[in-house]
């Protein structure tokens, strides 16, 4: 399963913009763990931002990042104003207090249930837990570290979670492939390789070509002209 | 009424079928984009059930850790870049 081409071309804008505008503000006066973590903040907004609404781990991860930006930045912005959609009607699942006080109804009923049956077939010598028991405790532990380490999903359950799991892998794996290439285009094109920079280019611009086909004859051309200077220096 | 038992029996027993099906799909599904999976795994669901989601687990662990890293090597690059302004116009001219 990949993630759509049109979220790929979106998260690649969003990322660029952000850095480029970041960049031109911070002025150099960033430590590099700053930059570093700036920069981390500033690809999951723009994986947030590309996915949209229709996940529940990305209006989590607006809604979060929103709080913590400040207003200046223009990822900030950005957020803020996806926020304000997103804040009403049905908004996201989060840690409520409510939700909290209702996931800790439901699981003290789970487990008050799991007892009685352990009872009925629990021999009084033994102290073996049945391994189905046991399966299923472990499951929900793993559900549990997967409610934490995806954003926003600590009061979705069962099957809402493991389709948010679905999506979220997904759209993760396609950040992670896309910043690989952006670094290895800004690494070589710090060596002066030009054409597989070239060809990056080509191939972001190639898929907004249905829609903007003049722009990218105007913009191939002068590209050419750019990197026969470039090859000539 | 006690066919109306029986029907509300049945009834909570085809829709907890249908979840079933439902969770045993998303788990395949899960299965298949996870790295180094056995392609058939005919084990009993709640343990295959677990396994897939300590792999998912870790693998979402390893792509945040992925992204940390990218992050620190973009900074790291940008850094170095002293006023790539070829880039910049390029880029600019590509997203505007």
């Amino acid at each position: 399963m990949q993630a759509p081409r049109n979220f790929k071309n979106d998260f690649l804008k969003h990322l660029l913009l952000g850095l480029h505008v970041s960049r031109d503000s911070s002025g150099g006066t960033m430590s590099l763990n700053e930059r570093e973590r700036e920069i981390k903040h500033l690809a999951d907004a723009a994986m947030a931002l590309a996915r949209g609404d229709g996940a529940n781990w990305s209006r989590a991860l607006i809604a979060g990042l929103a709080k913590k930006e400040n207003n200046e930045a223009f990822i900030g912005k950005k957020l803020c104003k996806e926020f304000e959609s997103i804040a009403s009607p049905h908004g996201y699942h989060g840690t409520s207090s409510f939700l909290k006080r209702k996931m800790i109804m439901k699981r003290k009923s789970f487990n008050s249930r799991l007892k009685v049956k352990k009872k009925g077939f629990h021999s009084p010598s033994s102290s073996r837990v049945i391994p189905s028991v046991l399966a299923r405790r472990i499951v929900r532990k793993r559900t549990q570290v997967l409610k934490r380490i995806i954003p926003g999903a600590e009061s979705l359950d069962g099957i809402s979670l493991l389709s948010e799991t679905l999506d979220y892998v997904v759209y993760l794996r396609a950040q992670a492939k896309i910043m690989q290439r952006l670094t290895r285009v800004f690494g070589t094109t710090m060596s002066s390789h030009c054409k597989e920079r070239l060809d990056f280019y080509k191939c972001m611009v190639a898929n907004e070509r249905s829609v903007k086909s003049e722009r990218f004859a105007v913009w191939k051309l002068e590209m050419g002209e750019r990197e026969r200077d470039l090859v000539v220096d | 009424m006690s066919s109306r038992r029986s029907r509300s029996s049945r009834q909570a027993a085809s829709s907890s079928r249908i979840t079933e099906q439902q969770v045993r799909e998303l788990v395949s599904k899960l299965q298949t984009l996870l790295p180094g999976q056995p392609p058939l795994n005919n084990d009993n669901d709640t343990a295959s059930t677990s396994r897939v989601l300590r792999e998912a687990c870790n693998y979402i662990r390893s792509l945040h850790k992925e992204v940390d890293n990218l992050s620190e090597r973009l900074s790291e690059l940008l850094q170095n870049t002293d006023n790539d302004t070829e880039l910049e116009a390029v880029l600019r001219r590509l997203l505007m």
